[in-house]
């Protein structure tokens, strides 16, 4: 009899270690402020940098699930000097659910510098979308840091039914048309998915690819979403196309970008 | 959503107090002897436990009390959970040893079990449109979710007015954070995904 008294315990003991007591629903979104908005607030951090002629950025992604691998790879990053800011590719969450956000941002917190992230397909499962847009904001966003300006886009087409309407070229040339004002003389796109995985909308592959060449201001083009490194260089155009592979992977990809040029390493870690 | 969900809510909310009522004529209005009688059948209330900020349920005991049934029905509003949501989940407990007599008191040490629970709306798919997505793309069903449990009871057996009333508490989790916690066990822990759940049973 002794012994049923000790299979009081289990709950006992895995409630003292309990972050968070009572969990209502698992696709509640409960945040705290601290996790609300971050995309502009990094951006606020990367802005109060002084950029240099080249810039040093850390692009990785697809972290869905791989929590001990993102752990690892921060710790990677940690001993780098001189990186900018850090890319996530999009997939920070495997089921949309906010908990996995937060888990991520937990440990994405602790980079010593900021990073930015765009919405990958994974991320809009469930309510995963309205998860992303309160935690960091909006879909599609661009800021400019030095002379180059970095433009972020919800290329899931797949999630939309291959509406026609993602990405959202117009906006995209838009950001690609500079003003008077303008300081910046190059733009880097980023997106979850590449324009040449079958779950990017077809209809948009070829406006996608046109409004980067006709800016003539596009040279790179930076990706995840196949967790596999891959590099794509049309013969008719100026614009590569990088694809990062995932954290379970345990690699990444560290990129300088100067005024007419840019050098890419593969770093497993 | 909106209006359209919240009808339903009233639908199903309605449904349910019919039931309810149908089940409580049934219980008998006499107490014969010292022994209270109890019926197998029984109505929950629920606080969190991953269907809602409060669920209802009713349901019944096999078994010679070994094994409960319930069915639940959980609702989290938006002012709580960010968004509102609505849950059906069919709950199994089973209780593996006997009652201990604790003074007024009898007290289940152990419950444990699964919960399936489904959450309504256009957000969620049971199994993934075939007409979106290639066979097997995902694998998994965003709508369902399966919970594993653990806890015990006291059962208010000898209060005097409160026979058959009992409070039971739970640990649980859902297989999406169980399977994450397998496969990362540095970063995540048992405290990082098991939640407390509260709930009061009153047979009937």
């Amino acid at each position: 009899m002794r012994k049923i008294y000790i299979l009081l315990l289990f709950p006992v003991l895995l409630l003292t270690s309990c972050e968070e007591i009572f969990e209502y629903h698992p696709n509640q979104i409960r945040l705290r402020d601290s996790e609300k908005n971050l995309t502009q607030r990094n951006i606020n951090r990367i802005q109060q940098q002084t950029p240099g002629d080249t810039l040093r950025l850390v692009v990785m992604g697809d972290t869905q699930r791989f929590y001990d691998d993102a752990e690892d790879f921060v710790k990677a990053v940690s001993a780098m000097e001189g990186v900018d800011f850090v890319v996530h590719q999009g997939d920070i969450s495997d089921f949309g659910l906010a908990k996995e956000f937060r888990w991520v941002h937990d440990i994405m917190k602790r980079l010593p510098v900021p990073y930015l992230t765009v919405i990958g397909n994974h991320d809009m499962m469930s309510n995963g979308k309205d998860v992303y847009q309160q935690m960091y904001g909006d879909m599609n966003y661009a800021f400019v840091y030095g002379k180059v300006k970095f433009i972020f886009i919800d290329t899931n087409g797949r999630e939309y039914r291959f509406n026609g309407k993602v990405p959202d070229v117009g906006w995209l040339q838009r950001q690609l048309t500079p003003t008077p004002e303008d300081t910046w003389e190059q733009a880097v796109i980023i997106s979850h998915m590449s324009p040449f995985g079958s779950d990017y909308d077809g209809k948009l592959r070829l406006p996608f690819q046109q409004a980067l060449e006709q800016s003539g201001r596009v040279q790179l083009s930076l990706h995840g979403h196949e967790h596999n490194w891959e590099f794509y260089q049309p013969e008719e155009g100026n614009v590569t196309y990088q694809i990062t592979t995932s954290m379970n992977n345990r690699g990444f990809s560290y990129i300088k970008i100067w005024s007419d040029g840019f050098k890419i390493q593969r770093v497993h870690y | 959503m909106g209006s359209k969900f919240n009808g339903c809510i009233t639908k199903v909310r309605a449904a349910f107090i019919l039931l309810a009522t149908a089940l409580l004529l049934q219980v008998p209005g006499k107490v014969h002897g010292q022994e209270v009688e109890r019926s197998p059948y029984y109505l929950k209330t629920q606080f969190a436990g991953d269907i809602g900020l409060v669920a209802v349920g009713f349901g019944r005991e096999h078994l010679q009390e070994k094994l409960e049934t319930d069915l639940f029905l959980g609702y989290l509003p938006a002012s709580v959970g960010g968004e509102q949501i609505l849950t059906a989940a069919l709950k199994a407990t089973y209780i593996p040893f006997q009652d201990i007599p604790l003074a007024m008191l009898d007290w289940q040490p152990f419950r444990t079990g699964l919960q399936l629970g489904y959450t309504f709306g256009d957000d969620y798919f049971g199994i993934e449109p075939r007409d979106q997505y290639p066979k097997g793309y995902y694998g998994f069903s965003t709508a369902l979710h399966l919970y594993y449990f653990m806890g015990g009871e006291l059962d208010l057996a000898r209060v005097e007015g409160l026979e058959k009333l009992g409070l039971y508490y739970e640990v649980g989790t859902i297989g999406k954070y169980l399977i994450s916690y397998l496969q990362n066990p540095g970063y995540l822990g048992p405290g990082k995904i098991f939640h407390l759940a509260l709930g009061v049973k009153v047979s009937l």
